[in-house]
C-alpha cells in the first residue's frame, strides 16, 4: 500500500486510485485534440472516405468519392 | 405593412386580387451592413427579425443564394415538438412550443400551427427504458408526455395495426399533446415579410462564396454580387456550414447528410396527429390530405438533395407494416435535404474562435421547430455577443471542455 500525493485532496491511500500505467507526454491540446476527434472538413466534392465492405471481403478501403455527385472518383 | 385582416380580403376581391402589394421588397445589394445574415431559411430570417424588433438594430442584410425558405425551410417534415432527452434542448423548444402558438399573430401571418400531439410507438426495450427516462425529465420541465399502452395509443390513431404479424411488437407509446405541424413556405413568408417591414434588407439569388478575415476578426463576405464589409457575419445555412466556415478557417463537428421524405396521394382524414415509430417511420397528415413520411437519415454522407432509394424502401415497408391500410397507397413525391449533422446531434449556436463570425447550424433533423426559439436565441447572441443561458450548453466550445450533449430524440438517431 502506497500513499498518493493528489494535488487536489493531498496524500490519500493507494485503494482510492486506479493506475493507469506510463504516462504518454500529453499529446496535444484541448483545442486541437477537439479538432482531431470531432472536426470534419465534411468537403462538397472529392474527399478520401473509408469504406468497410462489411458484407464482402471485409477489407478496409481508402476510396475518393465526391459528395457534390455521390460518384467514386476514378 | 399593410396587415392582412378580412377587411383586406374584401377590399381586394372587389379589385379582382389585382393590387395586393408586395410582400416584402427587393433591394439591391449594398456595400456594407452592421450585421449579415447567410441564409434565408426560417433560422436566418427570424433571427433578422428578432435582431429588429427586440435589439432595435435595422442595417442588416439577409443574404441567400436562392430564395427565401427554398432550402431546408420548404423540404422536412414540419414536426414540432419538445419531447427531447437534454435540459438545455428541451427548455428551448418547450420556449419554441409557446412561441409557434403565437406566431401568427405576432407575424400577422397566418403559419398555420396545428397543435395536434404526437404518439411515438415503441418497439424495443431499449427505447422503452430512454422514454421512461425522457418522461421523468419532461415532467420536471413542465412538459406533457405520458406513455400509453398499445391500445390507448390506437384509440388516438385508428389507422394503427395492432393484430398482424410484426417483425418487433409494439409494446408502448408515447403520448406528447403539445407537439403539432405547422406550414413551412408561410413561417419563412412571415418572418420575411416582418423582418423586411422593420428595414432589413433581404436579398436573395446571390451566393455568399468566402468569409474574408482580418487578422482574428470578420472583414466582411465575398459573395457572387461583389464584396460586403461587415463586422458581425451570422451563419443559417445548413448543409453549406462546414464549406463557409472553412473559408473563415474555421473547422466544425458536422457531417452533411441527406434526410428524405415523402408524401402520399392526398386521402380523406384519417390520421389527427403526428406518429413516430423511432428509427422506422413518422407521418402525419396535411391539410390537403397528403401523408407526409419520413423516416431516418441517409447512412452515407452527401450534398444532394436525392435519398438514396434503399432507405426510402425500408421506410415504406416499416409504414405499411404498421399500417397495412395504406399498402395500395401511391406516394407522389420523393425528395431530400442535405442536413448538417452535428457529432452529438445536438445544435451549434454559438460564438466562433473568429471574432464577429456567429454559427447557428448543426440543427440536422430538427431545425423547423427550433426556427422562432432558435432565431430569437441566436439574435440575442449576436447582438450582444454574449449567450444567454438557454443556449450556453450549444457552444461550439463544448467539444473542447468535453461536454458534448448527445440526444437521442432526434429523426437521425438510430438505436
Amino acid at each position: 500500500m502506497q500513499l498518493v500525493p493528489c494535488p487536489h485532496c493531498g496524500p490519500r491511500e493507494q485503494g482510492e486510485f486506479v493506475c493507469l500505467g506510463e504516462a504518454p507526454a500529453h499529446p496535444v491540446s484541448h483545442e486541437s485534440l477537439a479538432r482531431h476527434l470531432y472536426g470534419r472538413v465534411n468537403a462538397k466534392g472529392v474527399s478520401v472516405e473509408l469504406w468497410w465492405h462489411r458484407h464482402g471481403c471485409r477489407q478496409w478501403l481508402r476510396l475518393p468519392r465526391d459528395s457534390a455527385t455521390n460518384r467514386f472518383a476514378p | 405593412m399593410s396587415a392582412y385582416s378580412i377587411f383586406a380580403l374584401a377590399r381586394n376581391a372587389l379589385s379582382g386580387h389585382r393590387n395586393w402589394p408586395r410582400a416584402w421588397r427587393s433591394p439591391a445589394l449594398c456595400g456594407s451592413y452592421d450585421i449579415a445574415i447567410v441564409g434565408a431559411g426560417g433560422h436566418g430570417l427570424a433571427t433578422a427579425y428578432y435582431l429588429a424588433r427586440r435589439h432595435g438594430l435595422r442595417n442588416i442584410l439577409v443574404v441567400d443564394k436562392g430564395w427565401i425558405g427554398g432550402g431546408n425551410t420548404g423540404r422536412n417534415t414540419v414536426t414540432i415538438r419538445a419531447n427531447y432527452l437534454r435540459e438545455p434542448s428541451i427548455r428551448l423548444h418547450a420556449e419554441g412550443l409557446r412561441m409557434w402558438r403565437e406566431m401568427s399573430g405576432e407575424l400577422g401571418f397566418n403559419a398555420m400551427f396545428s397543435e395536434r400531439g404526437q404518439i411515438d410507438l415503441i418497439q424495443t426495450w431499449a427505447k422503452l427504458r430512454d422514454v421512461k427516462r425522457r418522461q421523468s425529465i419532461l415532467h420536471l420541465a413542465g412538459v406533457p408526455f405520458d406513455i400509453l399502452t398499445p391500445r390507448e395509443a390506437q384509440a388516438h390513431v385508428p389507422i394503427l395495426d395492432l393484430d398482424g404479424p410484426k417483425r418487433l411488437p409494439i409494446l408502448a407509446a408515447t403520448w406528447h399533446p403539445t407537439a403539432g405541424v405547422a406550414r413551412h413556405d408561410a413561417v419563412a413568408w412571415g418572418y420575411a415579410r416582418a423582418a423586411d417591414a422593420l428595414g432589413i434588407d433581404i436579398v436573395q439569388n446571390c451566393e455568399v462564396t468566402a468569409i474574408r478575415r482580418q487578422g482574428g476578426r470578420v472583414a466582411g463576405i465575398e459573395t457572387t454580387q461583389g464584396f460586403v464589409a461587415v463586422p458581425k457575419v451570422a451563419l443559417a445555412v445548413s448543409a453549406h456550414a462546414s464549406v463557409l466556415a472553412q473559408t473563415a478557417d474555421v473547422r466544425l463537428p458536422i457531417e452533411t447528410v441527406p434526410l428524405q421524405a415523402f408524401v402520399s396521394a392526398p386521402l380523406k382524414p384519417m390520421l389527427s396527429c403526428i406518429v413516430n415509430c423511432p428509427g422506422a417511420v413518422y407521418l402525419s397528415q396535411s391539410d390537403k390530405g397528403e401523408l407526409v413520411i419520413g423516416g431516418g437519415s441517409d447512412p452515407v454522407p452527401s450534398y444532394v438533395q436525392r435519398g438514396e432509394f434503399a432507405v426510402l424502401e425500408r421506410v415504406v415497408s416499416n409504414l405499411v407494416e404498421l399500417f397495412p391500410v395504406l399498402s395500395r397507397v401511391g406516394l407522389l413525391r420523393q425528395w431530400a435535404g442535405a442536413i448538417d449533422l452535428c457529432h452529438d446531434t445536438s445544435p451549434i449556436v454559438s460564438k466562433s474562435p473568429v471574432e464577429g463570425l456567429y454559427l447557428n447550424v448543426g440543427w440536422g433533423s430538427g431545425g423547423f421547430k427550433a426556427i422562432p426559439a432558435g432565431g430569437a436565441a441566436f439574435a440575442d447572441l449576436v447582438a450582444t455577443d454574449a449567450p444567454s443561458a438557454a443556449i450556453e450548453a450549444f457552444a461550439l466550445a463544448r467539444f473542447e471542455r468535453g461536454r458534448p450533449l448527445y440526444e437521442t430524440a432526434g429523426a437521425s438517431n438510430r438505436d
